[in-house]
């Protein structure tokens, strides 16, 4: 965010010549400077309250706030570049109030802030004690200022805080999920268990354990899945073959390393004789697997011969013969070829 | 000059409102009424009706009469709302393209934003007539728990009508608005909105020229159109058990029979009893005819109707909880709706808040009179108070295994964005699809869909590397807009909102030209 800060002041800078913009000159400065300083500042500088602020003072310090950076309070000027700052200023303001407000929220943030004493009440936004400059930077490509730019807010302060409280409840909601999916593991439940391992790594992908479950979980998971979708195919496959074929894909494409699973789904689709490319290939894979299994040899023949690929034929029908020099089928067809 | 006005569409009545010389006034139709029927229908001959007018043939043309429409707006026709509602109503309904409901009148078949389009048209003809001047804008007012899909659809009906919507608002923060309009204290105040269609409860702060909402809850599905339900089913019932006969088939009959209970009710809250009486009701086997003739008692009613306003008692709580306050931190109780004026709301709300409400202010009205002194800020940039409201309804992802991941927590002042980072789970995809689902359930499917978003062209890459940063924003609309950017490329990609059975701009257009240039809607209230 601290990009579309930039963005936006330079935006301001060369429009400020050549938009009209209805507001007083004083006020746009003032909206300038505070967007640019907007990082910088701890949420009791920006509703302007002291450290040691009541609770309603807290209160009337937003109703002012409100009441001068509210976008509803310009709604029939043209505001020209300062719409999009005054929004991001009013929308840090509801946030400051939002922490401020509730005592325990409050508390967990004046921790991270530190220096106990109460700071004398800021009047301008000028730019405060501790150096910034840094922040105020666009962050770098790569994971570790991305982790900054996550929550698009530079100062040191701030980001500590929110994005502990984001990476906590992240956390917390990985945590939980992958604890719901050991349950489901437990009970047998391996689909279930690997949707909310996965869920939980959407959450904390940087938590190893999460990944190793994975890794034990999917390949069970797979196979259950895989499971299902034959049962279904096989019913399928007496009157509707084309669903059949869809879903035995399916079930090839969750199990990569099952051979009669691939061939299956080959001759299948042989049969139907509508996509033999895609027999093909799943007749390679089966070879592949088990490169001395006859039938494969003498499918995956069949196959590039019916789609008039007479050498690819060849190669395989010979490495069928090597296998069993008696086939009778296998000499017919090297010799008809 | 064209003027500004306040417009509360109601479920029922409809109310429109201006500030003149910074005084809100009320404007009546040319019947002299405060309050229109929000009522749409097209006469045997394919006259269009709106108003009273409308209301007064409902009942020799219930089929072609459209009450209530606003209990449809923004929903999916296959809704579990959409079919209780559906009950006892006279006029069809169908499914429209985008599994919207839509009402078939006349052999023709409206979409619900346009009929709330007319009624609002009606709204602004009303004002046009009494200012001798034109109107385009306003501010329109919706109850604080209507979803995103209503508000969006509210908005198009808006756009139907003619109308440029400043900005929408909620229907109790209108009322505060217009209690606070002049004072100057701080106050602690909760507004128990009790319409005819709808239920709100708001919890707010106000003073020193702002008003802050501190908590919202309702019920979209509860509303004095319910009350008048439960007096029709006991009559449906008394009738049954004393002639033998279900009136439910007799669409005339039970247009009749929600009037008489409408005005029961109604009288009930002044008299401690009343007979309703429809001679002509029906006719036997053998064509005789059958009249009904019922003694109604206030504690009938109350017994009948108890276990509504028992239903609100859970939803106040849990506005106080969010509001983190308790009854007795109140300074004042605003009573708004028509509804409120039954003696047993009236009581059960003094008990619920320990106080008795605040009497100044009038439930029909009050709403209107709202918008229109935020309609005179927003244009006039009159002084008055910031209105500072929240978003009434969670709004989150559905993630793995049907859960509804919260990113905006109910409640959450607006405008407000909040930005949640998301990842690939499977090697080398490239696309993540995200559901974006508003509501308070945990299960993701027994919330309002927003809108799917596939987040495509990520590159290929180890499951878990990408970080694509998804900004979820509500404006001060309350309404809700997403957009997505690689982190890693520093791409922006663009997603687009498809709100559930709205229309097009296009239709949108169509439709408000269509009615602007034709009519035919009679006009005298």
């Amino acid at each position: 965010m601290s990009s579309s800060h930039d963005r936006d002041a330079a935006a301001v800078e060369s429009a400020r010549t050549s938009v009209r913009v209805d507001l007083p000159d004083a006020f746009q400065r003032e909206i300038r400077e505070l967007a640019r300083a907007l990082p910088g500042l701890d949420y009791f500088a920006v509703l302007r309250v002291p450290r040691s602020a009541s609770p309603d003072e807290v209160r009337d310090a937003f109703f002012e706030r409100s009441k001068t950076y509210h976008p509803d309070r310009y709604f029939k000027k043209e505001l020209g570049p300062y719409a999009g700052l005054l929004t991001e200023i009013y929308k840090r303001i509801v946030a400051a109030h939002d922490v401020l407000r509730d005592a325990k929220l409050r508390a967990s943030y004046e921790k991270t802030l530190g220096g106990g004493a109460a700071e004398p009440k800021p009047t301008s936004f000028s730019v405060p004690a501790k150096p910034v400059a840094k922040a105020a930077a666009p962050a770098p490509a790569g994971r570790g200022s991305s982790l900054r730019n996550r929550l698009g807010l530079q100062s040191p302060g701030l980001v500590l805080v929110s994005l502990q409280k984001q990476l906590e409840q992240s956390r917390a909601r990985a945590r939980k999920h992958f604890d719901a999916a050991l349950e489901q593991k437990a009970s047998g439940d391996w689909t279930r268990a690997a949707h909310l391992v996965e869920l939980a790594i959407a959450f904390d992908p940087r938590e190893r354990q999460y990944h190793d479950e994975l890794a034990e979980i999917l390949p069970r998971a797979n196979v259950d899945r895989a499971a299902d979708v034959r049962r279904k195919a096989e019913l399928l496959l007496h009157g509707d073959r084309a669903g059949a074929a869809e879903l035995l894909e399916e079930a090839a494409q969750l199990l990569p390393t099952d051979a009669e699973l691939a061939y299956k789904l080959s001759n299948l689709l042989f049969e139907m004789g509508s996509d033999l490319a895609k027999a093909a290939l799943y007749g390679e894979r089966a070879v592949a697997l088990d490169e001395d299994e006859l039938r494969f040899r003498k499918s995956l023949a069949a196959t590039y011969r019916r789609a008039g690929l007479p050498q690819k034929a060849r190669k395989h029908l010979q490495r069928a013969w090597e296998l069993d020099p008696l086939d009778k089928e296998i000499r017919l067809a090297l010799q008809t070829l | 000059m064209s003027r500004v006005i306040g417009i509360d569409l109601g479920t029922t009545n409809s109310c429109v409102a201006i500030l003149e010389e910074g005084q809100p006034v009320v404007i009546p139709n040319t019947g002299g009424y405060k309050t229109t029927p929000s009522i749409f229908a097209v006469t045997e001959e394919g006259k269009r009706l709106v108003g009273h007018l409308a209301k007064r043939q409902a009942v020799t043309n219930a089929k072609n009469t459209v009450h209530a429409a606003k209990r449809l707006i923004g929903r999916s026709y296959d809704s579990p709302e959409v079919a209780s509602f559906r009950e006892f109503l006279p006029y069809e309904l169908v499914q429209g393209p985008n599994n919207d409901v839509r009402v078939r009148v006349a052999g023709r078949v409206y979409t619900i934003p346009e009929i709330s389009g007319i009624v609002l048209r009606e709204m602004k003809r009303v004002a046009e007539e009494y200012l001798g001047d034109t109107v385009q804008q306003a501010v329109i007012t919706v109850p604080a728990y209507f979803n995103d899909a209503q508000r969006q659809t509210t908005r198009d009906a808006g756009r139907i009508a003619g109308l440029e919507l400043l900005r929408i608002i909620n229907e109790p923060t209108a009322a505060a608005l217009a209690y606070g309009f002049g004072r100057d204290k701080t106050e602690t105040v909760a507004v128990y909105d009790l319409g005819g269609g709808t239920f709100d409860i708001s919890i707010l702060q106000m003073g020193k020229g702002v008003i802050e909402v501190l908590a919202t809850s309702g019920d979209t599905q509860l509303g004095g159109e319910d009350f008048d339900r439960r007096i029709v089913q006991h009559l449906l019932a008394i009738f049954q058990e004393k002639e033998g006969l279900d009136l439910r088939g007799d669409t005339m009959a039970l247009q009749r029979l929600k009037d008489a209970s409408e005005k029961a009710k109604c009288d009930l809250s002044q008299v401690a009893s009343t007979e309703i009486n429809l001679p002509f009701i029906a006719a036997d086997a053998e064509e005789n005819a059958l009249h009904m003739s019922v003694l109604l008692t206030r504690e009938q009613l109350e017994e009948l109707t108890g276990e509504l306003v028992e239903r609100t008692r859970a939803i106040v709580q849990r506005a106080f909880d969010d509001a983190k306050l308790t009854a007795s931190q109140l300074d004042q109780v605003l009573l708004v709706g028509g509804q409120t004026r039954m003696p047993l709301v009236q009581r059960f709300v003094a008990q619920l808040f320990g106080k008795t409400a605040h009497k100044g202010v009038n439930p029909d009205e009050v709403v209107a009179v709202g918008a229109a002194i935020q309609a005179a800020m927003l244009s006039e940039e009159k002084e008055g108070p910031l209105l500072v409201d929240v978003t009434p309804l969670s709004l989150g992802i559905a993630t793995f295994g049907g859960h509804f991941a919260r990113l905006i927590e109910r409640n959450t002042t607006v405008p407000t964005s909040r930005q949640e980072i998301f990842t690939t789970t499977r090697d080398n995809q490239t696309a993540v699809k995200i559901r974006v689902v508003q509501g308070e359930s945990e299960r993701a499917d027994e919330n309002d869909l927003l809108g799917e978003f596939v987040l495509a062209g990520i590159p290929p890459g180890p499951k878990g590397g990408p970080e694509i940063e998804v900004t979820f924003d509500i404006d001060a609309n309350g309404i809700v807009s997403v957009s997505a950017r690689d982190l890693g490329t520093g791409r922006a990609q663009s997603i687009q909102v498809n709100p559930r059975g709205t229309l097009s701009p296009e239709e949108i257009e169509r439709l408000a030209s269509q009615y602007s240039q034709s009519d035919e809607v009679a006009v005298k209230g």
